[in-house]
């Protein structure tokens, strides 16, 4: 849902790049705080162009679609008046969403780098390897590029796609039943970042993403990096959001791991699987800003 | 969390005040104003821990609320007119109170913001938020109406089974049940209106200790409900108790009103309505004794069996807060039916 806004210029007298931006192909929208502007777009301004196609031909796909949509839509009703959904968890319990062992899972990831926007020089691919492990590998470029519009570069990036039920509407994944994110890699010894996003309603929601960064050892040997869901932290953007609140786990859109730590070079990352775990130990509700604020103070 | 400013007092006297108001409200316009300043007592209630969870909920809520009052404005003006049957005028107020309740088919809001606020939010918007809609569906006169009030109500108990299965919120799961609970209470509104608010004021008797046992344990979902009473036995058998009352389940006190209800619709040569309410009440019983049986079977367990003291005080607490207003109904009914 989108509220009216206004174009206003920023509290600290420096004018939004969203107002330069408005002739130009790209919402550039630098915002520190969330709440300050009106999202217009879901994508941000960064839609992949799709080609206009007659409205009988898209109509006449739309139908059929309709068979497959229509047994999912099946499947769906199926699985919930059997109501076999577990109940009960116990210590240790783990759960392998996705698994980097065929093309498939591989290729149902998005590769993202700051090249497809022509806003920087990195080079990033996603493949299967030799090993059936996930490789995520590429070159990251800091260097500018020289329009006069952006500042920084250097940004690559594999998402999950967002979780679809029937009829393509939003399914957003529920793992309140774990307490951990999982993930089997082996790293170049980079600082990559893991990134859920969060499925919300409101358009000044839209772009909000949990994050922790994933320190790899570089070394010959896999690690397993067991990061509890409380330690993410809040951001949009990537501009880490002032006021934190915990993770609604059965919000969640897509994960990803991004690489984004200013250094010109090479990278390599291999994934095994991410997955979920339960630890009945854990007791952290969330690990920042739990403190309370007097009443009388707005935020 | 719950974090009580010194504002609440303020919103909770006026949320109480609009209620109080509406009831004794003699004019439409009254009553719509009750119903505005119910509505802006109760966000504030939601919005009282600033998270952004219950932001969104209550912005949700207000919209659904809107849209229900501006109905029964609409509906207030239009008997105004002398040019527009009253028949036709009480349309809109109808709808605008179906909206307000969660009745079906405009639920669709219901779930979506019970999941989001609160327990203390979800307790009042159970309980209190449902006393004017539906003293406005009781006391008026909807003798042409009527079928299609059962016919919504028979849809809201359908939709409460349906919708609460597979649920591991908690929160859904019991504003579905609440759903439910509305459709067996329109029906019974059909035949007695003391009939439904006696059903009214056993289902909060019902679902009060639910929610405030669930608040204090800050209890959220199931997973959390089987870990957290794991190491709390005495609590285990109250909450089973509960979940098996609120399903309806004999001789516990939760079912007595589904008998009474069930009972006045046969002897009014109704069969096809209390066989749709029966199903959908069928469907809420199961996803409850889903909930109740872990807890009941981890009762079993050897090193609970050795306190034995605490399970005679859970047992007859449980037992107390099980079928104990069974005296009240009981008295109650013989007094009606001598």
């Amino acid at each position: 849902m989108s509220m009216t806004g206004v174009c206003l210029k920023q509290v600290t007298g420096c004018v939004s790049r969203r107002i330069l931006s408005v002739t130009r192909r790209h919402h550039l929208a630098i915002q520190p705080n969330r709440c300050l502007f009106f999202e217009s777009d879901f994508k941000s301004g960064y839609s992949s162009k799709k080609l206009k196609r007659p409205t009988l031909a898209g109509l006449k796909e739309e139908v059929k679609d309709l068979g497959p949509e229509l047994g999912k839509l099946k499947q769906e009703w199926i699985r919930k008046m059997r109501c076999d959904e577990v109940w009960d968890q116990q210590h240790g319990d783990y759960e392998v969403v996705w698994r980097f062992n065929d093309k498939d899972t591989i290729n149902s990831w998005i590769v993202t780098r700051d090249h497809d926007h022509d806003e920087g020089n990195s080079k990033a691919e996603f493949t299967l390897g030799a090993n059936k492990k996930g490789i995520f590998r590429g070159v990251l470029d800091t260097n500018v590029p020289k329009d006069g519009i952006i500042k920084e570069s250097g940004f690559c990036n594999i998402s999950s796609q967002r979780h679809k039920k029937s009829f393509k509407r939003d399914d957003p994944y529920n793992w309140e039943r774990y307490t951990h994110l999982l993930l089997r890699v082996r790293g170049d010894g980079r600082t990559y970042q893991v990134v859920i996003g969060m499925h919300r309603y409101y358009d000044l929601t839209w772009n909000d993403q949990y994050t922790y960064p994933l320190f790899t050892r570089g070394g010959p040997y896999w690690q397993t990096a067991k990061i509890p869901f409380s330690k993410f932290y809040l951001a949009a953007k990537g501009r880490i959001q002032d006021k934190q609140e915990k993770m609604q786990l059965d919000r969640i859109s897509y994960v990803g791991i991004t690489l984004a730590d200013a250094y010109n070079g090479p990278f390599n990352l291999e994934v095994d699987y991410i997955g979920l775990y339960y630890d009945s130990n854990h007791s952290q509700d969330f690990a920042y800003e739990m403190y309370q604020v007097p009443s009388y103070m707005i935020y | 969390m719950t974090v009580f400013t010194p504002a609440t007092p303020l919103f909770i006297s006026t949320l109480i005040l609009s209620t109080l108001l509406a009831i004794s409200a003699s004019h439409w316009l009254l009553l719509w104003l009750s119903l505005e300043l119910n509505l802006l007592s109760f966000i504030p209630i939601i919005m009282i821990s600033k998270s952004l969870q219950e932001t969104e909920g209550a912005i949700k809520y207000f919209m659904a609320q809107a849209l229900g009052s501006a109905l029964i404005l609409l509906g207030a003006l239009m008997i105004f007119n002398p040019f527009i049957s009253p028949q036709i005028s009480i349309i809109p107020i109808i709808l605008g109170a179906m909206n307000k309740l969660g009745l079906a088919p405009c639920h669709f809001w219901f779930p979506n913001v019970m999941a989001s606020i609160s327990w203390f939010s979800c307790l009042i918007l159970t309980t209190w938020q449902k006393i004017i809609p539906l003293m406005i569906l009781i006391f008026l006169p909807l003798t042409h109406i009527t079928p299609f009030l059962m016919i919504t109500g028979a849809l809201s108990s359908l939709i409460g089974g349906i919708g609460g299965m597979n649920q591991t919120s908690l929160r859904p799961l019991l504003a579905y049940s609440s759903i439910g609970h509305l459709g067996w209470m329109i029906c019974t509104s059909a035949i007695s209106s003391s009939m439904a608010i006696i059903y009214f004021c056993s289902y909060i008797l019902v679902i009060l200790p639910i929610m405030l046992l669930l608040m204090s344990k800050n209890i959220f979902s199931n997973i959390q409900l089987f870990s957290t009473f794991k190491s709390k036995h005495s609590f285990q058998l109250s909450a089973a108790t509960l979940f098996m009352s609120l399903g309806g389940l004999p001789p516990l006190f939760g079912f007595f009103p589904k008998w009474m209800a069930i009972q006045a619709m046969s002897m009014s040569h109704m069969l096809f309505l209390p066989l749709t309410l029966i199903l959908g009440a069928l469907m809420n019983l199961y996803f409850y004794l889903n909930l109740s049986f872990p807890m009941l079977i981890n009762l079993l367990n050897p090193s609970f069996m050795k306190k034995k003291e605490s399970i005679t005080l859970a047992s007859i607490s449980s037992l107390i807060l099980g079928v104990s207003p069974i005296c009240l109904f009981l008295i109650y009914a013989l007094t009606m039916f001598n």
